[in-house]
């Protein structure tokens, strides 16, 4: 089963007097192991795709299956739990609680869940080693620089051990180092430990490190291929995406 | 001018919540304009009752100190005989009960006022609403009340009608033919109704043959003097009064009289409306109080959302004083809106009680200057003091946080500093009224130290005590938030299903807006508890003894009973054993009262209870004390009853009860002066002192009926021989019985006033005297809280305003947490969360500043007055007052916490970071 299944999704909005379409009918499937780079430039509609399969928002028509898990037949309710459990999500500028430590930034969907046991403190003591955090672990957001909070939402995200992991543009506010670790770490999670990653980028030297690359344009999909995975190939997949985008 | 474009465009940016403010503002200035006002209107009433039912004139005479009885008519012409007087009025006044007005139709109390006519021209302006008055001194013609005539509560009649009044001490029933009906205001005329005759025509009725003294006959019960224009009052009434005694001194039957000054009874009228005076402005500080501390809290939201584009103006050129004087009149705007809108609903709220219960407003509608002028400069003034702070954090905000990516800093330390500060203040008063200081200022004040001593921790406690245990209670509030999360958080969170650490730091990041909001709920609940607390201490020494009278029976009959009469209530078969009881309120012989300027809060009066000294151990428990007001032994007790009867049958010797001692520092054999009915001061030596709760029901009772008129500080028993000789009195109106057993009280008393008509008596059981005297006083004190309550009514849009402003700061925080996978339930129970932990903040603050401001109080007035109350916690109204907290609070927040409870995960995602 492909841990993520979207299908002709449409989602318009509303701006002053005109509607605006976002996406209109995409249709892509992501293989379980995956690291897909979704493409395109501001308007194109990938960040909009990220939030309809995140369960954040609502296709107008179309289908999104994450898990076998029609999204759209769930309520607000199902589709947060949902969330919850079986996706992880990482963001552009960190979203981290600002009362809360690094520890405990990590362990709150745990938290949220009522998971206080001995596997849960043992889960978020193996992801604050992973990220290298464990000197940090005490320290709140305002203690942290960009890449460490960066660390800290992808931990968040990772310790429900969610079928999906969902990252968007998680590098915009990274400088060269953090942004080459971070995209290091979701290969390797891609990789050595099977996870199924859609990240949103309009960087081709982020969106190298991917496995499979999508375009978006217009709201519509374009273009996909596969991509090596290489640093070295962001020139490559540069020129592609500035066929593919115009 | 960019400074105030800048601030009105923020207002404009955050309608609903400034909106919000302007309405709180609004609120508390409405409540001091329609409370003043109200008060105004009372004062107008007060004066209008004074000048027109009662009587205007430049001077007034009445029988001495106090004396219920008549002097003689012939006084009058006597009087009119010099040259500066203009006019004489004389007036025969009694009251009957229900039964002596022949039917149950009429009210509880009825006024008979004889009047000579046509030289009694006063009643001319009054309203007459049918027929018009008689015009001869004798004859058989009435005017009567609206109410009086009416069907509901009256007799059902009208002009050309007969009422017929049953027999009195005089010559049998009466029938008396309505020729006019007059309008006395509604609320006065339900409470007692009125039936003007003429003045020979009482007296005949009143008396045997209607010239007896002793009867009531040829007797007026006041005379009412009105001098020629540019006649020096005061000169006349000091001349006056050295005739009455000239005059006394020539006719041995002529009883002892008092002169009034009017001028001294418009006086004597606002000082005793002095004590509300200052409740309503008292009313109106707690309101300004409340809506300061809440455009303090939009303030402080205010500026904590704004970080970023207040620390952009500073990078781009703004100076710190700009910074702080964008935030400054912010303020002032929301206020100054606020006071417009406020005085306005104020105007609007009066005149709609106006219209509601015009007759109530006797002396009509007025507006109190005073309360309008308070209102604005208070509200502005509160606003300018709460403005302060926020505009000191505003211009301390650093440039280069308008660049930094990285998350503010969290404050999540405990605010020790803003706490200690907080407790100092709290202090001020505390320190104030301690015995120590007091006994410090007494050594180093100059001149008269006691009174100097007195006066600075008087008027210490409300410019310096008072204010600083408010703004204590605001400072202490972040140090209250930061421990009731710390505290309260974990079992909040239990109870409401969330993570426990998610409830940590949410207030206390944000702690001025909490403190703010917090002081706010905390301030109306302060004010219910410091007012039951004084409330229920006092009333608690209003306690039936063990043992008491069974009843206590008060004959309307003009002049009283004579001996015979009371020989005969003494014999009926009914009565066990009846112990008479004179009255009378001899002037105290110095003023006790040392606070420089505040002699009208000290009644120059007391009242003498003179008893058969034989009766009055058996009919009451007294608890005799040593001069330090120690409780003696039970040998000791026998001993000291025995010396202090003894004592009492002497003469000149009184009892005084515990409070007088504390009162006036008097012990076993001092002298006691006290004004006799000829003016000379009389020296009476201290019996023996006397705990007996039973007294202060009594005299609570008695004074009740002399609210308008006269007070007195306490009370002291001597006998009705020293009452007879000393103060004037002549028939006994006021009799303690013991009955005999085996029947309901009700019937008993019943009994005892059918066998004896003419003795027109009416009882009461003590213990419906007391019921009658606690909910007099609870009523009292009801009116009085909802002050306070409408206080916390102004505070919940305060409340309402913080949270929503709160949640719509952390929108995106929230968003974050939906992302991660909280239900819109979990956020909704968040903001619940954070409602009742600030309302329990409120509640611990409110009820500690609350018993810290009633315990003040009373050490004031035991500096002051020398009286030690044991104070009572109000338990039940503290736990109606929390309630009140947490129910504002909780129904503050439902709002914002459906809102985002409801709101998409997205939309609150996209409101944007608050990294700033």
């Amino acid at each position: 089963m492909d841990p993520l299944v979207v299908e002709h999704v449409v989602k318009r909005f509303r701006q002053g007097s005109r509607d605006v379409v976002a996406l209109d009918g995409v249709s892509l499937t992501v293989s379980a192991g995956a690291f897909m780079a979704v493409m395109g430039a501001s308007g194109s509609g990938k960040s909009t795709l990220l939030h309809l399969v995140a369960g954040l928002a609502e296709p107008d028509s179309g289908r999104i299956l994450v898990n076998g898990t029609d999204m759209c037949r769930l309520n607000d309710r199902e589709r947060t739990l949902f969330r919850r459990r079986q996706i992880g999500l990482i963001f552009q500028s960190f979203n981290l609680i600002p009362t809360l430590s690094a520890e405990e930034n990590i362990s709150l969907p745990l938290m949220l869940e009522g998971s206080n046991g001995r596997a849960a403190s043992q889960k978020v003591e193996e992801l604050l080693r992973e990220m290298g955090m464990v000197d940090r672990r005490g320290h709140r957001p305002d203690a942290l620089s960009g890449g460490e909070q960066q660390r800290v939402a992808i931990g968040r995200a990772l310790v429900t051990q969610p079928a999906l992991l969902l990252a968007d543009e998680p590098t915009g506010n990274l400088d060269a180092a953090n942004r080459k670790w971070v995209c290091e770490l979701l290969r390797k999670l891609s990789r050595e430990q099977g996870r199924t990653i859609v990240m949103v980028t309009h960087e081709p030297h982020v969106a190298a490190y991917a496995s499979e690359v999508a375009i978006l344009r217009d709201g519509r999909l374009v273009e996909r291929f596969a991509n090596s995975g290489a640093e070295s190939d962001a020139a490559e997949l540069a020129s592609r995406y500035q066929l593919a985008t115009g | 001018m960019i400074v105030a474009r800048l601030s009105i465009r923020n207002l404009l940016v955050r309608r609903i919540r400034s909106c919000l403010t302007i309405g709180a503002v609004a609120a508390g200035v409405c409540l001091v304009v329609a409370v003043t006002s109200g008060f105004a209107s009372v004062q107008a009433a007060a004066q209008k009752f004074l000048t027109q039912y009662i009587g205007s004139s430049d001077a007034q005479i009445v029988r001495a100190e106090g004396v219920r009885g008549g002097m003689p008519e012939s006084l009058l012409d006597r009087i009119a005989a010099d040259p500066v007087v203009a006019r004489v009025t004389g007036r025969l006044e009694t009251v009957v009960g229900n039964e002596a007005a022949g039917t149950n139709t009429l009210g509880p109390r009825v006024d008979l006022v004889g009047i000579r006519r046509p030289q009694d021209t006063r009643v001319d302006e009054l309203v007459m609403e049918a027929g018009s008055f008689f015009d001869d001194s004798d004859g058989n013609e009435a005017v009567i009340d609206q109410i009086a005539a009416g069907t509901e509560g009256g007799l059902g009649v009208s002009v050309g009608q007969t009422i017929t009044m049953p027999p009195a001490g005089g010559a049998g029933k009466l029938e008396l033919k309505v020729v006019g009906i007059v309008h006395k205001p509604d609320i006065l005329a339900r409470a007692s109704q009125t039936i003007y005759m003429p003045l020979h025509t009482l007296q005949k009725y009143l008396g045997p043959d209607g010239t007896s003294p002793a009867a009531g006959g040829g007797q007026v019960s006041q005379i009412l003097i009105d001098l020629k224009p540019g006649t020096n009052a005061p000169a006349y009434v000091k001349r006056l009064r050295g005739d009455l005694a000239q005059w006394r001194a020539a006719d041995a039957t002529m009883p002892a009289l008092q002169v009034n000054a009017t001028l001294q009874s418009r006086a004597d009228l606002d000082e005793n409306l002095m004590g509300l005076h200052v409740l309503s402005y008292l009313a109106a500080g707690v309101s300004l109080a409340s809506a300061a501390f809440i455009v303090f809290s939009t303030l402080a939201m205010g500026v904590n959302e704004r970080q970023r584009t207040l620390a952009m103006l500073r990078a781009i050129g703004m100076t710190r004083s700009g910074v702080a004087r964008m935030v400054l009149l912010e303020g002032m705007a929301l206020s100054a809106a606020g006071v417009v809108l406020g005085v306005a609903a104020g105007w609007a709220l009066i005149e709609v009680f106006h219209w509601r219960y015009e007759a109530a407003f006797i002396g009509g509608l007025v507006f109190s200057g005073g309360g309008i002028g308070l209102a604005v400069l208070g509200a502005l003034a509160a606003a300018m003091g709460a403005s302060l702070l926020p505009a000191w954090m505003a211009s301390r905000v650093w440039p280069l946080e308008a660049l930094s990516l990285v998350a503010r800093p969290v404050r999540t330390g405990a605010p020790v500093g803003f706490a200690l500060a907080g407790a100092m203040l709290a202090c001020i008063d505390p320190v104030l009224q301690s015995p120590a200081l007091g006994a410090m200022l007494m050594r180093i004040l100059p001149g008269d130290s006691q009174a100097a001593a007195q006066g600075v921790q008087f008027y210490g406690h409300f410019a310096a005590g008072v204010p600083g245990m408010i703004l204590g209670a605001f400072l202490l509030s972040p140090l209250m938030v930061w421990l009731a999360e710390r505290v309260g958080a974990g079992l909040v969170a239990w109870v409401l299903g969330l993570p426990r650490r998610l409830m940590r730091d949410n207030l206390s990041g944000a702690r001025w807006r909490s403190a703010g909001t917090a002081t706010a709920l905390a301030v109306g609940l302060a004010v219910l508890v410091a007012m039951q607390t004084q409330a229920q201490t006092f009333t608690k020494v209003l306690k039936l003894p063990d043992r008491f009278p069974d009843a206590f029976l008060v004959s309307t009959k003009f002049s009283g009973l004579s001996e015979a009469e009371i020989a005969r209530l003494a014999a009926t078969p009914e009565i066990k054993d009846l112990m008479p009881v004179a009255t009378a309120m001899p002037g105290l012989g110095t003023n006790f009262f040392l606070v420089a300027g505040m002699e009208s809060i000290d009644p120059t009066r007391t009242l003498f209870i003179g008893v058969p000294p034989d009766v009055l151990p058996k009919m009451m428990s007294l608890d005799f004390r040593s001069d330090a007001g120690e409780e003696l032994a039970a040998r000791d007790q026998e001993k000291a009853m025995e010396t202090a009867m003894s004592l009492l049958r002497q003469g000149r010797h009184v009892l005084v009860t515990d409070e007088y001692r504390q009162l006036k520092g008097v012990k076993i054999g001092d002298a006691v002066m006290l004004r006799g009915a000829s003016g000379q001061m009389l020296t009476y030596h201290v019996a023996g002192i006397v705990w007996s709760p039973g007294i202060d029901v009594f005299k609570t009772f008695f004074d009740m009926g002399h609210m308008f008129d006269q007070r007195t500080s306490s009370a002291v028993f001597g006998t009705l021989d020293d009452a007879r000789r000393d103060f004037g009195v002549t028939g006994i109106t006021m009799f303690a019985a013991n009955l005999q057993g085996g029947r309901e009280m009700k019937d008993l008393l019943a009994d005892v006033k059918a066998r004896d008509r003419d003795l027109e008596l009416r009882g009461g059981d003590v213990r419906a005297i007391k019921y009658q005297i606690d909910s007099g006083f609870g009523r009292l004190v009801g009116l009085l809280s909802t002050v306070a309550l409408a206080a916390l009514a102004v505070a919940s849009l305060g409340v309402w305003n913080t949270i929503t402003a709160s949640v719509r700061s952390r929108r995106w925080q929230m968003g974050v947490l939906r992302s991660v996978g909280a239900t819109g339930g979990s956020l909704l129970r968040m903001v619940l969360a954070e409602a009742c932990l600030l309302g329990l903040v409120g509640s611990l603050v409110g009820c500690g500043l609350g018993l810290e401001l009633a315990t003040c109080a009373q050490a004031l007035g035991t500096n002051i007055f020398g009286l030690r109350l044991q104070e009572v916690i109000p338990w039940g109204a503290l736990g109606v007052g929390v309630a009140a907290v947490m129910g504002v609070s909780l129904a503050a927040s439902l709002l914002p916490a459906l809102s985002v409870g409801r709101a998409r995960p997205l939309d609150l995602l996209q409101e944007g970071r608050a990294v700033g």
